[in-house]
């Protein structure tokens, strides 16, 4: 599905990623995890096309993919759930979601619109709404329901339960799981590490702007240096258990 | 860098652009002024118009019917066998341009200079021209040019003439009350001190003292205010397109009492933008835009019919006051030339004694006590009938 | 005389008011949709409104085109020009800073004015009233057809862009570029093509103000600067950046001007509407009806 190969990336002169290589397999959710300023966010924003690479390669199926802007991203069926959910806030839930399908305008939508509303009911009920006035949680879902509008076939995740009360984060990941059954791939960047390696299949340790450990989701769970750094166990627990 | 120079690139068309119009006007005549000259010394006289910028309108017909002037009189053989040469500057009605166009003009050697074209320019350059000694003959209004001065004389009528034939026409036919409309810029402001200050000499009663600013579109509130005052008549004062506007705006608002307009509205273009809401509106100017209406005998009629033809086959452009007052400025230096010599003092001398000199703007008598030469009967009150300019009938 | 006369001329300051402030309210549209889709004030606006007032009356005396197709001729091209200005001369800025990008549009200015004076010279443009000369009488007030096709032509605009900024899919995206560009780049929405779009619109809107004022107002290759300095005080007033206060805003201006001209005196007409401007933006900064701060200046 996704492959990327050997990729520095950054802004202006800071070199925040130096040589990253990871992978992403058809139907698979893949989760990269970091220290704040490791960065994650940064891949996902030079994958998304916000960011141009200084180097390395990016491939989706066969296709290179290095260079492309954003636009052209989301039509190669790349959908990014930015950092911050970034909501077009004046907008009404049903615009924001409208937008969302921005690149298929000239197809039927309607469909979608139901998918997404399946997936989270309340957006339905708020659907006139401005998109400001909505809770942190139900923003949260806004955004990814509008990533989804595209019909992406890798969405990309960043920090999605940030600033979200823990029941509201389980929720949104049991969504993602969901998902993930419906065939999108999905690459997952999160600071909480416990959701994240229960949701996902497999994982990367990113530190310092370098892939230092990968692996399934559960031999990274029950790595020590992973607990110790990621899961917030003292030293002394992680060698005890 | 690139903002750099998308930026730069845009900069110098825009400087091009403006600068382009002007340019050519202004480089046309001093070329082929110098192009006929070329054999013996010439007789060098300077001149600065506003030919490009606010007051183009001024200065371009004034270059143009020096450059037919310079022409001819070359053709003639010159003055004492002598070529000519004009060297026209453009100080774009800016007085710091202007004061440089005269400093250049005075390194030139000049004999004389005429010009500039607007009152405010006159007055800048005039103090210098009166410390250097050069005969300095404006085409402007404004008769504080030359009060005062011994090197300075002008030859457009002055404003406060033009005043005086609206009232003595207003009280001629019994009207008492008037009302006042003048734009805010420099020449509306100039006549409407003008007119505030005359009307009691008048008896006449100032109902209404409205202004509005040059670029304004719209006058009907003042004109709205003007009609509930009641006035017998509207005097408007300003150059600019607005007196075409305030006549619409009256004709909109059925304003009826007879309206003024000062000697600016001399104007073809102002006149056909009023259309129909132009006819009847008086206002005095020189005879030369009702040059083939006037009487046989009259002194002026040869020379204004016969200017009149040659300018507008030349240029295939309405004659206009303006390029009036600069052929009456320059005549007045090609006689002292011819009559005299070719020196500064001769020509202050000559200018100064002139009597009867047959001009546009009216017949000049000049003496040491007035530098203007004209009275103002050299004003004819005009009107507009059937979109012409006409003299008004008796 | 006395009471009944009074009214009739109240009425005719508030008509000539209303006609004056649709024209301001065209202008500040034109400043809006620009700065909401770059977060700039383009200086050069009211160079749109002049270039729209010349092509229409050089395409109707000139090439003798009907009135209809001389305005459409006029919006059509000032919006082509509208694109070609921010293709050339602001696109290709590398690094855009506001500052950058205004300073840009003020020689975009000098530019159409320089060439409005090498295409028609100095001479006055003017043409006949679209609906003929006679004024109408309106509630005791007096007023050519032409005013009040002015303002139903603000009318017009100010509901066709409601329309198209709240139900269409192009004007919904312009929308979401001015709100979070970022994520409009990410739902695949090229902010680029809305930055031009606006471009087209503001310069086509200014155009057809042109247009519809040029029988009144008549039109000189340096009129821009006078429409653009009135237009940008009726969208501050309003609030920048929000066009149905925008039309409210113009429209209040155009009336105090008119009302101070008549009631108190034609002297201050101008420095009393920018007095009640500089009041209103002291005790609300964010104009009459704006929601940001006039310190939010997105970044391009």
């Amino acid at each position: 599905m996704l492959r990327v190969e050997n990729l520095t990336s950054g802004y202006g002169r800071i070199v925040a990623l130096k040589g990253v290589s990871l992978h992403v397999n058809p139907g698979e959710m893949v989760t990269l995890i970091g220290a704040n300023g490791s960065g994650k966010s940064t891949l996902l924003s030079t994958l998304a096309g916000l960011i141009r690479p200084m180097n390395g390669k990016v491939f989706l199926g066969n296709r290179e993919v290095t260079r492309l802007s954003p636009e052209k991203m989301v039509r190669q069926g790349v959908a990014l759930v930015p950092e911050g959910r970034q909501l077009f806030a004046p907008m009404s839930v049903e615009d924001n979601l409208i937008l969302g399908a921005y690149t298929r305008r000239r197809d039927g939508q309607s469909g979608t619109l139901d998918e997404v509303f399946g997936l989270f009911p309340i957006l339905r009920e708020r659907r006139a709404q401005p998109a400001g006035t909505l809770s942190g949680g139900e923003q949260q879902m806004l955004a990814i329901g509008r990533a989804l509008m595209s019909r992406p076939s890798l969405l990309l995740l960043d920090e999605p339960s940030m600033g979200l009360a823990p029941r509201i984060a389980q929720d949104i990941f049991a969504t993602l799981s969901d998902l993930k059954r419906s065939d999108t791939s999905m690459l997952l960047v999160e600071q909480n590490a416990h959701l994240a390696l229960r949701a996902a299949d497999r994982g990367y340790v990113i530190e310092t702007g370098q892939i230092v450990l990968e692996g399934d989701s559960e031999s990274l769970r029950s790595n020590r240096d992973v607990q110790r750094a990621y899961l917030g166990r003292g030293y002394q627990e992680a060698w005890d258990a | 860098m690139r903002y750099v120079k998308s930026f730069a690139w845009l900069m110098a068309i825009a400087l091009v652009a403006t600068l382009g119009a002007g340019a050519f006007a202004q480089d046309a005549p001093e070329a082929e002024a110098k192009a006929a000259t070329a054999a013996a010394d010439p007789i060098k006289i300077g001149a600065v118009f506003a030919i490009t910028g606010k007051a183009a309108w001024l200065g371009a017909p004034e270059a143009n019917v020096v450059k037919m002037m310079v022409e001819d009189i070359n053709a003639k053989g010159g003055i004492h066998g002598r070529p000519v040469e004009v060297i026209v500057k453009d100080d774009q009605a800016d007085e710091t341009a202007s004061r440089n166009a005269v400093g250049e003009l005075l390194r030139e050697n000049v004999v004389a200079i005429v010009g500039p074209s607007t009152s405010g320019c006159s007055m800048a350059v005039a103090p210098m021209c009166e410390e250097e000694g050069v005969p300095l003959v404006s085409c402007a209004a404004l008769a504080k040019i030359v009060e005062g001065r011994e090197w300075v004389f002008k030859t457009p009528q002055r404003d406060d003439h033009v005043v005086e034939r609206i009232y003595d026409y207003v009280k001629e036919k019994g009207m008492t009350k008037v009302a006042l409309m003048s734009s805010t810029d420099g020449f509306g402001a100039g006549g409407r001190a003008t007119l505030q200050a005359k009307a009691p000499e008048y008896g006449l009663e100032i109902v209404a003292d409205e202004t509005y600013d040059p670029k304004d579109t719209d006058m009907t509130a003042q004109l709205t205010k003007i009609k509930a005052a009641a006035p017998d008549a509207i005097v408007n004062w300003t150059i600019a397109p607005a007196q075409s506007i305030v006549l619409k705006n009256a004709k909109q608002l059925g304003v009826e009492a007879q309206i003024f307009q000062s000697h600016g509205f001399g104007n073809y273009q102002y006149l056909a933008a009023a259309g129909d809401a132009a006819e009847g509106v008086i206002f005095p100017a020189g005879r030369i835009l009702a040059a083939k209406d006037l009487p046989d005998d009259n002194p002026q009629k040869a020379l204004l019919v016969d200017l009149t033809e040659k300018y507008e086959a030349k240029y295939n452009d309405k004659m206009s006051t303006f390029a009036g007052h600069a052929y009456d400025a320059l005549q007045l230096v090609f006689e002292a030339c011819q009559n005299k010599e070719p020196d500064r003092q001769d020509i202050r001398d000559y200018i100064e004694e002139r009597q009867g000199f047959v001009g546009t703007g009216g017949v000049f008598n000049f003496s040491p006590e007035d530098h203007t030469g004209l009275q103002k009967d050299s004003l004819e009150m005009l009107t507009v009938k059937d979109g012409q300019f006409t003299t008004l009938a008796k | 005389m006395g009471h009944h006369f009074q009214t009739a001329d109240l009425m005719q300051y508030l008509l000539s008011g209303v006609a004056l402030g649709s024209i301001y309210a065209m202008v500040a549209i034109g400043f809006n949709i620009i700065y909401n889709a770059t977060g700039i004030v383009n200086l050069a606006q009211g160079e749109f409104v002049m270039l729209g007032g010349m092509v229409t009356v050089w395409a109707h005396n000139r090439l003798s085109l009907p009135v209809a197709a001389a305005v459409l001729v006029a919006v059509v091209s000032v919006a082509l020009i509208g694109i070609a200005f921010e293709r050339l001369a602001i696109r290709p800025v590398r690094k855009p800073t506001v500052l950058t990008l205004v300073i840009i549009t003020i020689a975009g200015s000098f530019v159409f004015r320089g060439a409005a004076l090498l295409v028609w010279g100095r001479s006055l443009s003017w043409m006949e009233p679209f609906l003929g000369e006679a004024p109408v009488h309106l509630l005791g007030a007096r007023i050519t057809r032409q005013h009040i096709l002015v303002f139903f032509t603000l009318i017009v605009v100010a509901f066709a862009l409601m329309f198209f900024f709240g139900y269409t899919i192009a004007g919904k995206s312009m929308r979401a570029c001015s709100y979070n560009r970022t994520a409009a780049r990410l739902v695949g929405i090229n902010d680029r093509t809305m930055v031009m779009l606006a471009f087209a619109l503001s310069a086509g809107i200014g155009a057809l103000a042109g247009a519809v004022v040029v029988p009144i107002s008549y039109m000189e290759y340096d009129n821009g600067a006078m429409f653009g300095l009135k237009g940008f005080a009726a969208a501050v007033f309003g609030g920048l950046g929000h066009n149905p206060a925008a039309v409210v805003a113009g429209i209040l201006l155009g009336i105090i001007e008119s009302l101070s001209a008549g009631f108190i005196s034609s002297d201050y007409k101008d420095a009393i509407a920018l007095g009640v401007l500089l009041l209103v933006l002291f005790v609300r900064p964010r104009g009459l009806f704006g929601r940001t701060d006039l310190g939010r200046l997105t970044e391009f």
